[in-house]
């Protein structure tokens, strides 16, 4: 199937409508988000994407990736109206989606990206509640899983939280963002986690979360789609070169890899919050 | 036999407190006067092992009189558990590829190391760190050299089993399934399984694979060695002096029955997870260390980490080396003259600067003189703490080859 196509099903339902009166009208409304991955014009596949070149690599040309991983987990989704207030989207449980999380999963185990699962998902499905029948036109939602889900005992936890790829165990979470090219790896996750006073308990109250959260105005509901653009996100990247580190960026904020990175983010790489102008200065989520 | 677990602990831990706070004679005195004084409610007995309810295979000697190691309430140890986490770790099934097991980085002969300086993982990647001693490992204050927050065995265990980066065992979403298949279709697991794990309808899941190698490896205590059984030399006793004196600093790092000073047992409710920088590098004489291999910097991106690494049990070290955490010093004798210096200067190549002026060191890295004789003295005490009853143990052995041959 063709993942660039980017339509968007945003579908909703009308199942109730009932209250004491005409103010109060209770609503709750089914909402499917389609989601799509791209580099650049070509779909995210997995195996080298050969008519596709991306980067500051082979003298400024750029140079062709070969996807081998590319799996986020997205939170924290809301929606509002042009003046109104954001309202949770309600994610319905199943084995993609659980507390509110949804993982996004773009490759299939095939070719290169032979250490993953076959299943993808590229769908969010939840509902609003007690909403009027307006329209929306603001998107907002959080890349990683939330601070509260982030350190579950991996040996308990349920799917999709249970996914050995996804689990990042020095760091003590998850990882947010698992997006793999072969020699080059971008994991995004909270790290300088530190123990507690007692040197029992896992304190990230001053970690980097490094969670962009992501606003999006004036999209029509009815016929576009969350699309991350690995081509836009690696603009600044040299994606065939070490330079030091882990290969590509592991969310170190020594990693000279990551600095170009983290800003096509959003992020400080310091302080792994938004960065001064705004996690909404990236430009490798849209909508379409 | 059956001694109430929990009290001799308890009083295994009085004596063990007294005999590093104090010095040994001292303690032994000790221990006298309580069995004298006739101290009538104590039940301790120092000519007994201990052991865990449901799990003889983990067992501590009397001569050692270690405490009981922590056992996490989620994954309580059994005989039942240790046997298959023993098959397990001997078992090539367990990678990916099915060519290599825990075993290839960590050979019970060498107190469970490999004689590498550095391991390659089962897809050929070279690992960045030495292969570590699994001696006395239920112990550790933390897990790997230089994670500080990584405290538990069962949340390390999933770094050798499905890591990516690099790949060492090389179980992944992809073949998990498959890797869990092997052992389902041999009856040996099913039975191996379903011991271990009586309630599950399906044992055969990646974390109890995990829960049995955590079980298997905690198992492994060595507490038998010349020193626990007061078997020294006149030599290594000089050499114990020397290195529980001010003048070698040696003991603030390798304290306690464990000799390191990142350890923990049961009785531990202020645990202490240290790290240290022992002047190996000094990068372009800022104090860095060589890219990969930065120590808990790695973690917490505080430059006060920069080179910071777990000091490991010196229990056994005899036969592990090559020593450090990437494995660069070859003999025992070449790590003393290390820290006799202070630090190690590299003189020239990719790597060079003056490790003793690194800024990060631990002050007690501080340099000392050492004659020939104090140096082999401190050998031999070293040598007093191998174990030869630990890697000659059966109950740690391969099960395989003796199955094979019935």
């Amino acid at each position: 199937m063709n993942l660039r196509s980017i339509s968007l099903a945003l579908t909703a339902f009308l199942l109730t409508a009932c209250g004491g009166s005409d103010d109060e009208m209770t609503v709750t409304k089914d909402i499917s988000l389609n989601v799509s991955a791209v580099v650049g014009a070509a779909s995210v596949a997995c195996g080298e994407l050969t008519d596709v070149l991306v980067g500051t690599g082979n003298e400024g040309n750029g140079s062709a990736p070969d996807i081998k991983d590319f799996r986020l987990y997205v939170s924290e989704i809301q929606v509002a109206t042009d003046s109104g207030e954001f309202v949770d989207l309600e994610l319905t449980p199943n084995d993609w989606q659980h507390d509110n999380v949804a993982l996004l999963d773009f490759e299939d185990a095939t070719s290169s990206c032979a250490s993953g699962t076959s299943a993808t998902n590229t769908t969010i499905d939840g509902t609003l509640e007690g909403l009027s029948s307006d329209e929306y036109t603001r998107v907002r939602f959080t890349i990683g899983v939330p601070e509260a889900l982030n350190h579950l005992d991996r040996t308990t936890a349920v799917s999709p939280l249970n996914i050995d790829g996804m689990t990042w165990s020095w760091a003590g979470g998850y990882k947010h963002m698992r997006l793999d090219v072969d020699g080059w790896n971008i994991h995004l996750g909270t790290t300088g986690c530190s123990l507690d006073d007692n040197n029992d308990n896992l304190d990230c109250s001053s970690a980097r979360p490094n969670r962009p959260v992501y606003t999006f105005e004036n999209i029509d509901t009815e016929s576009s789609a969350i699309v991350f653009d690995y081509a836009a996100l690696v603009e600044d990247s040299d994606i065939t070169t070490d330079a030091g580190g882990a290969p590509g960026c592991m969310s170190g904020a020594a990693d000279p890899e990551c600095a170009a990175l983290f800003t096509n983010l959003g992020l400080d790489v310091t302080t792994g919050e938004c960065a001064s102008e705004g996690c909404d200065s990236q430009n490798w989520v849209r909508f379409e | 036999m059956s001694v109430p677990a929990k009290d001799v602990t308890r009083r295994t831990g009085y004596v063990l407190n007294n005999r590093f706070v104090l010095n040994k004679p001292a303690s032994f005195l000790i221990i006298l006067l309580l069995l004298l004084s006739g101290c009538r409610e104590s039940s301790f007995d120092s000519n007994l092992e201990q052991n865990v309810d449901d799990a003889s295979l983990l067992r501590l000697s009397a001569q050692g009189g270690f405490v009981l190691p922590a056992i996490p309430e989620e994954n309580p140890i059994s005989d039942a558990k240790i046997t298959l986490g023993r098959h397990l770790f001997y078992d090539t099934r367990l990678s990916g590829n099915e060519t290599q097991s825990c075993e290839s980085c960590h050979e019970q002969a060498l107190a469970f190391t490999d004689g590498k300086a550095l391991p390659q993982g089962s897809m050929g990647h070279t690992l960045v760190l030495n292969s570590q001693t699994l001696t006395n490992v239920a112990y550790n204050g933390s897990y790997t050299w230089w994670n500080p927050i990584l405290i538990r065995m069962e949340d390390q265990l999933f770094i050798p089993m499905t890591g990516d980066d690099p790949v060492e065992l090389g179980i992944n979403d992809a073949n998990t399934q498959a890797v869990l298949q092997r052992f389902r279709d041999d009856d040996n697991y099913q039975s191996l399984f379903s011991q271990a794990f009586p309630d599950d309808s399906d044992p055969f899941s990646l974390v109890n694979v995990n829960f049995a190698l955590a079980s298997f490896t905690r198992s492994l205590i060595s507490d038998r060695s010349a020193f626990d059984k007061g078997e020294m030399s006149e030599s290594a006793r000089r050499g114990e002096a020397l290195f529980f004196s001010e003048k070698m600093e040696c003991f603030h790092c390798h304290n306690g029955f464990n000799f390191s000073s990142s350890t923990v047992t049961e009785n531990t409710r202020f645990p202490e997870r240290v790290f240290f920088n022992n002047g190996l590098y000094n990068l372009n004489s800022n104090g860095s260390y060589p890219d990969a291999i930065q120590g808990k910097f790695k973690v917490t991106n505080d430059w006060n980490d920069m080179g910071a690494f777990r000091p490991p049990t010196l229990r056994n070290i005899e036969l592990t080396a090559p020593y450090m955490h990437d494995g660069s010093i070859a003999t025992l004798g070449e790590v003393l003259d290390m820290y006799a210096a202070g630090g190690r200067n590299i003189e020239s190549g990719e790597f060079s600067g003056d490790g003793r002026l690194n800024p990060f060191k631990s002050d007690f890295v501080s340099g000392f003189e050492m004659t020939p004789e104090e140096k082999q003295d401190l050998l031999n005490f070293l040598f007093s703490l191998t174990d030869n009853e630990f890697i000659t143990d059966p109950r740690f052995s391969n099960p395989f080859p003796s199955e094979l041959s019935e």
